[in-house]
């Protein structure tokens, strides 16, 4: 085996880190291309809705006679907008995780062209939706549960020491503190819930979440400090998308701390760099995203040979 | 692929030297644990001043002479020694620790020289005093992230590299049944370990330490199937009776271990 950086040791949080850069570069074309193609698919359902919104607004005056049409109508159009943006969401998801599986051939020295992924990827398209949603209504749920349950307990202590007593404040810290660790172990455990989807063959969206729950286990806080440190390398270009709200905000902050109704213009040009911050982000997600996307594919892949020891493998035959 | 970047150094004896680089993410780790314990002793030093300082105010009160001007020195101190905390910290560890603080240290990379000597005071002096400067919209960052040999402003300043620990055997160690002890000895007659080539080695010796943190699936199944490709390797025609296979591998790998020495001697 080679030295401390042949690919088949297992890394530490910092060094998956740094390695999911190196493979970002790499490849750098290739991945905007396909987050540019993924931040596209989340567009037209903003789109959609404004043109359902004039087609409503053409309808209803024509309608204006029988409730129950415009009812109906309502109804209709409000499925096909969410139909439409489902599979919107479902091809951004899938051309997402493309990325991850053109990083995972560049990691294996087996890369594909975009197409040929693409090609492998589509008919999975809406299984992709799938465990996106699966992994969401865990995650949405299990949260629920543990505050819920933080919240009984914390009740249950306030009412026999009652509110002000030091201890219920000590209770309250220490749960509401391990409810948040327990949402980022969850986190970690589904955190590339969408890979194995992308990789691997006979797999549907249920295993997919399975298998990234599986290969996490014992790792978590290995994840959730690789994603903390992700965080921070990545944090500077969304706070430089939030620049012009942040400025606009400031400027008009002396309407606000007056206790006054903003003016006309203040609360447009909010609005307006709100807009603009916003288009930032999904302008510099096409930057970020195939970085986390190769991190993820990285951490399969490391995770696959530490929980499956994938990469160990003896020579087929011996020396001659 | 290469993870990392590399660089490697030519010394005046002609030596070539190679070192593998941090890398962004080990130092940004690092950096975090270090202004984490940093902020701590801070805040620390912020209570002990205050009170400290509340109460000589008080003492020097009740004395009853013209003390005004001391609550401005108190300011200029503290202002200073927060000063000489802040940087004291990176310069003061750089320099005793061989160039690593304790992020450094539990991330396990190194501030060298260029040419790969250990820092002095006069290079962490250096980098710490232009740190702010780095620090500032993450100009650090984009410079490590984009110079070949990944330098911070500090690092240009002071003619470093932040170098990856090289990475000893620090792994656990692996337990070896006794079953396996017996069954090294008896090796050597029935199997023909000359066709070990070190590359196997590795992989039965990765495979042994990773096997702890395998799924009980995986495990048995690699274990499985490492054990065949190694009874065929070593031209045996059937494994060892009443073993099992993760006892043969380890097996192996004793047997290994003693031909090596034998061969030493």
């Amino acid at each position: 085996m080679a030295g401390s950086s042949s690919s088949n040791q297992p890394l530490n949080a910092g060094n998956l880190v740094s390695a999911a850069v190196k493979i970002y570069r790499s490849r750098l074309n290739q991945f905007l291309g396909v987050a540019f193609t993924a931040t596209l698919w989340s567009l037209p359902p903003f789109l959609a809705a404004v043109v359902l919104g004039i087609v409503a607004g053409l309808a209803i005056p024509v309608l204006s006679n029988s409730g129950f049409l415009i009812g109906l109508l309502s109804i209709i159009l409000s499925i096909v907008w969410v139909v439409f943006s489902c599979f919107c969401l479902a091809k951004n998801l899938m051309n997402t995780a493309l990325i991850s599986r053109l990083a995972q051939g560049e990691l294996t020295s087996q890369p594909e062209t975009i197409q040929e992924a693409r090609g492998y990827l589509n008919p999975k398209t809406w299984k992709f939706l799938r465990t996106w949603v699966f992994a969401g209504l865990f995650l949405v749920g299990a949260s629920l549960v543990i505050n819920i349950a933080a919240g009984i307990v914390i009740a249950l202590v306030q009412g026999v020491f009652g509110a002000n007593s030091p201890l219920t404040g000590l209770v309250s810290l220490v749960l509401n503190l391990a409810a948040l660790v327990v949402a980022y172990w969850l986190q970690a455990r589904v955190f590339i819930s969408e890979v194995p989807l992308a990789l691997e063959d006979n797999i549907n969206s249920m295993d997919s979440v399975r298998r990234s729950w599986n290969l996490s286990k014992g790792f978590e806080g290995q994840i959730i400090l690789m994603i903390v440190i992700a965080t921070l390398i990545t944090l500077p270009l969304v706070i430089l998308a939030f620049i012009p709200f942040i400025l606009t905000l400031v400027a008009n902050l002396s309407l606000f701390a007056q206790g006054g109704i903003p003016s006309p213009e203040g609360s447009i040009a909010l609005l307006v760099s709100l807009v603009i911050s916003i288009l930032l982000v999904l302008f510099l997600g096409i930057f970020i995203i195939p970085f986390w996307q190769s991190l993820k594919a990285l951490l399969y892949f490391n995770l696959r040979g530490r929980r499956e020891g994938s990469d160990l493998q003896l020579r087929d035959n011996p020396p001659s | 692929m290469r993870y990392f970047n590399r660089v490697s150094i030519a010394t005046p004896e002609s030596v070539e030297l190679e070192f593998t680089l941090a890398g962004i993410g080990s130092r940004v780790l690092a950096l975090t644990i270090d202004y984490s314990i940093l902020t701590l002793v801070i805040l620390a030093f912020w209570i002990i001043w205050f009170v400290v300082a509340i109460g000589l105010l008080s003492s020097l009160e009740s004395i009853g002479r013209d003390y005004s001007s001391a609550p401005l020195w108190l300011i200029a101190i503290f202002i200073l020694l927060n000063f000489a905390l802040w940087n004291g910290y990176f310069i003061w560890f750089e320099t005793l620790w061989q160039g690593q603080t304790p992020g450094k240290r539990w991330v396990k990379i190194r501030v060298v020289r260029d040419d790969g000597r250990s820092v002095r005071l006069m290079q962490a002096t250096l980098r710490s005093l232009l740190r702010p400067i780095d620090d500032f919209c993450f100009i650090g960052a984009l410079f490590i992230l984009f110079s070949k040999r990944e330098k911070r402003i500090g690092d240009w300043a002071a003619g470093t590299i932040v170098i990856q620990e090289s990475q000893g055997d620090q792994k656990s160690a692996i337990v070896l049944s006794d079953n396996a002890q017996t069954l090294a000895a008896q090796l050597p007659d029935i199997a023909d370990l000359n066709q070990l080539i070190p590359d196997d080695y590795a992989v039965i010796r990765e495979y042994l330490q990773r096997r702890t943190t395998m799924t009980s699936q995986a495990h048995t199944e690699k274990s499985m199937e490492l054990a065949r490709q190694l009874r065929s390797l070593l031209a045996m025609e059937t494994t060892p009776a009443n073993t099992t296979s993760d006892e043969f591998l380890e097996a192996v790998l004793i047997a290994y271990q003693h031909m090596g020495d034998k061969k030493q001697y």
